[in-house]
C-alpha cells in the first residue's frame, strides 16, 4: 500500500454567516495517496473548487484537519503555508494565469525564482521543462503570442518545474480539444506522477477519467463515492 | 541590494504593460518638471530681491528700524553716520546712497535707472567686475559706471557716452558685471555725493550705513550696541537677504502663486501616477493573486510592488529634471530677462516630493494586492 500523501478528516467549509451561509463543504474524509492520480468531479457548485483549494493551502477549511506530506497544513501560519507551497506543491489553474509581457521560459521559471533559484539557472532549468513538452523552440516567446494549447503547456511546466510533490490541476482539460485533451493528460501521468508524487485534477471533463486511478464524486459539499479507475496512461 | 529573480519579473510585469508604464513615468515627469521648473524661477525671482545686497557686499547694513525689506528706502539723517562710527566694535562705517530714479536718454525717451552711490573715499559698495573702461576714473566730473545688461534699455551706449539724470549729465567711464535687480533695472554707480547731485534735494540723503566690525567684535553685541546708542537697526548682509526675501514671500502675491501653481502640479502628478498605478496593480490583481499561490510570500509582494514604483520614480524624476533643465538652459540662454536657480535643495525636495508620489501609489496598490486571497485563481 503506497503512503497517504493527503488526508482529509471531516473537513467543512462555510461561506458567510446566519441566513446568508453556505456551507460548501459538509465532512469529507479522504485519503489520497503518492503515486496517484485522483480525479475530483461534481456538478458546478458541489464544492469541488472549495476542496482543492484547502488541499492546495489556499484557504482554511472552516473544522477538520488537512495533512498534506505529513504536514497538518490547519496548524501553520499563513507564511508557512506560503513557503510549503512553494517548495512542495504545484498549481496548474483553470485560466492558467500566465503572467502577460513575459516569454514562456520566463512563466514557467517562476516556481524556481520563487525557491531563490539565480535567474538565469531558472530560465535555463525551464526551457529544458517547455522542451520536454514540445515547446523547446518556442520558450522564447512572450505567452500572448501562443495557441491555448500552447498556453497549457505552458502552465504545465511551470506546476512541475519545482519538482513538486503535489500537483494540483483545475480543469486542465476544459478549454482543449479532445486529442489535445488526451495529449496533456497522458503528459501529466509521464511527468508529474511518480511513487513519491501525488497528482489531484479537479474537472467536469468525463474524456479524462480513463487516465485517473481513483476518482471522488462531490456532490452539495459531501463526497458520494469513490472508485477506481482505468490508469489509462500509467506506465505497466 | 541584490536584484532577485522575482524583482525582474516585477520590472518586467511594470514594463510589459507598455501603456501604463508610460503614463505613470509621464505623470511623475510632467509632476517633476513643472515643479522643478517653478521653483526654479521662483528661487531665480528671489534671489533677484536680493542682488543689490551681495552686489554691494558690506558685512553689516544699519538703516532705519521701520525698514522691512531691500527696497523699503528709508532715509536716514546724515549724522547717523558718525554716531554709527563712534559705536564699538565698529572697524569703518561708510555712507551708501540708494535711489530708484529717471535718466532720459539721448533720443529723448525716459527710462527708469538704480542709482548707487558709494563711499568716495573707499569705494566700498564697488562692483567687484568691470567690464569696460577703469573703476578710478569714477572720480572723473559727472562719471558713472553702467551695468552691462542695463545697456540694452539705455540704447547700448559706449564709454563716454551721456545721458541725462535729473537734468544733470552722467559721462559713461565703466561698464560693471554684476547682478541683476528684481525689476532688471539699469544700474548706475556713482560716488556717494555725485549720485546727491543727481537727486532731487530730500531733508535726509543717507539710505543705509555700512559698516565692518572689528575683528574681535561680537556681532550680537555690536548689533545691541548700534541700537541703544543710535536707535537705528543693524543688520547683517544675511539678515537683511532673509528678511527680504520673507517679505516677498508673504507680504506679495508671488509665494503664494507659485505655491499654488506648484501644488497643482503636484496634486496632478500624484493623481495620474496614483491612478495609472492603481489600475495596474489592479488588472494584475490574478496574476499576483497566482504567484500567492505559488509560494510568493507578503514580504516578497512588498518589495515587488515598492520595486515597481521605486523604478518609475526614479525614472519620472530623472526625465522631469532633466526636461526642466533643459528648458530653463535654453530660456535663460535666449530670453535676457528670464531668470531660474536650480539649488541642489530643489532637486533634493522635488526626488523626496516623487518618492513620497510612488510611496502613496505603492500602498494604494498592495493594499488591494496584500487582501486578495490566493484561492482567487481557482474562481473563474
Amino acid at each position: 500500500m503506497a503512503e497517504v500523501a493527503v488526508a482529509l478528516r471531516d473537513i467543512t467549509r462555510t461561506f458567510g454567516s446566519g441566513d446568508a451561509a453556505v456551507h460548501a463543504l459538509r465532512g469529507i474524509d479522504l485519503d489520497i495517496y503518492f503515486g496517484e492520480l485522483f480525479l475530483i468531479m461534481g456538478p458546478s457548485g458541489s464544492g469541488k473548487t472549495t476542496l482543492l483549494s484547502i488541499i492546495g493551502g489556499v484557504l482554511s477549511p472552516t473544522s477538520g484537519t488537512v495533512s498534506v506530506m505529513s504536514t497538518e497544513l490547519t496548524r501553520l501560519s499563513t507564511s508557512e503555508k506560503t513557503r510549503m507551497r512553494g517548495k512542495k506543491i504545484g498549481f496548474m489553474f483553470q485560466e492558467y494565469h500566465l503572467l502577460p509581457h513575459m516569454t514562456a521560459a520566463e512563466n514557467a521559471a517562476i516556481p524556481l525564482l520563487v525557491n531563490k533559484e539565480p535567474w538565469n539557472n531558472a530560465i535555463k532549468h525551464a526551457g529544458e521543462y517547455l522542451a520536454d513538452v514540445g515547446l523547446g523552440a518556442r520558450s522564447s516567446n512572450p505567452v500572448e503570442k501562443l495557441s491555448t494549447g500552447e498556453k497549457q503547456r505552458v502552465a504545465f511546466a511551470r506546476a512541475i518545474v519545482h519538482e513538486p510533490q503535489l500537483l494540483i490541476c483545475d480543469e486542465p482539460t476544459a478549454a482543449l480539444d479532445t486529442e489535445t485533451g488526451s495529449h496533456v493528460m497522458g503528459l501529466l501521468r509521464k511527468r508529474a506522477l511518480s511513487s513519491d508524487r501525488c497528482l489531484i485534477v479537479v474537472t467536469h471533463d468525463e474524456r479524462i477519467v480513463p487516465y485517473a486511478d481513483r476518482i471522488a464524486y462531490i456532490v452539495d459539499g459531501k463526497v458520494t463515492k469513490v472508485i477506481s479507475g482505468q490508469r489509462k496512461g500509467a506506465a505497466q | 541590494m541584490l536584484i532577485t529573480g522575482l524583482d525582474k519579473i516585477a520590472l518586467k510585469m511594470l514594463i510589459g504593460d507598455r501603456g501604463k508604464y508610460i503614463a505613470v513615468v509621464a505623470g511623475i515627469t510632467f509632476s517633476v518638471f513643472l515643479i522643478v521648473q517653478m521653483v526654479s524661477v521662483f528661487i531665480g525671482i528671489l534671489k533677484r530681491t536680493t542682488a543689490d545686497i551681495r552686489t554691494i557686499g558690506a558685512p553689516v547694513w544699519v538703516t532705519d528700524p521701520s525698514i522691512k525689506y531691500i527696497d523699503d528706502l528709508q532715509p536716514l539723517s546724515s549724522t547717523a553716520l558718525n554716531s554709527v562710527r563712534s559705536v564699538p566694535g565698529v572697524e569703518w562705517a561708510v555712507p551708501l546712497f540708494i535711489s530708484n530714479l529717471r535718466a532720459r536718454l539721448p533720443n529723448g525717451t525716459f527710462q527708469s535707472i538704480r542709482l548707487i552711490g558709494i563711499d568716495s573715499a573707499s569705494l566700498v559698495g564697488r562692483p567687484a567686475h568691470i567690464v569696460a573702461g577703469r573703476l578710478e576714473d569714477i572720480y572723473q566730473s559727472n562719471a558713472i559706471l553702467i551695468n552691462k545688461r542695463g545697456l540694452r534699455k539705455l540704447g547700448f551706449p559706449k564709454l563716454g557716452d551721456t545721458f541725462e539724470v535729473n537734468d544733470r549729465q552722467a559721462r559713461i567711464v565703466g561698464i560693471v558685471d554684476v547682478e541683476t535687480n528684481l525689476f532688471d533695472l539699469p544700474i548706475i554707480f556713482t560716488t556717494f555725493e555725485r549720485a546727491l547731485e543727481f537727486t532731487p534735494p530730500e531733508r535726509k540723503q543717507l539710505t543705509f550705513v555700512l559698516v565692518k566690525p572689528r575683528a574681535d567684535a561680537s556681532i550680537a553685541r555690536l548689533k545691541d550696541d548700534v541700537r541703544r546708542r543710535t536707535g537705528l537697526l543693524a543688520l547683517t548682509k544675511e539678515e537683511l537677504q532673509s528678511m527680504t526675501i520673507r517679505y516677498y514671500l508673504t507680504q506679495t502675491g508671488i509665494g503664494m502663486n507659485f505655491s499654488i501653481i506648484t501644488l497643482l502640479g503636484f496634486i496632478v502628478g500624484a493623481a495620474i501616477t496614483g491612478q495609472t498605478f492603481h489600475t495596474f496593480g489592479i488588472e494584475n490583481l490574478k496574476q499576483f493573486a497566482a504567484l500567492k499561490a505559488m509560494g510568493v510570500g507578503k514580504w516578497t509582494l512588498i518589495r515587488m510592488v515598492i520595486l515597481q514604483s521605486a523604478i518609475v520614480g526614479i525614472l519620472g524624476y530623472g526625465l522631469g529634471v532633466g526636461a526642466a533643465s533643459l528648458l530653463l538652459n535654453i530660456l535663460l540662454e535666449k530670453l535676457p530677462n528670464y531668470t531660474a536657480v536650480t539649488p541642489p535643495q530643489l532637486l533634493i525636495g522635488t526626488l523626496f516630493m516623487t518618492m513620497m508620489i510612488c510611496a502613496i501609489a505603492a500602498l494604494l496598490v498592495l493594499g488591494r494586492i496584500l487582501r486578495v486571497e490566493p484561492a482567487e485563481v481557482f474562481r473563474g
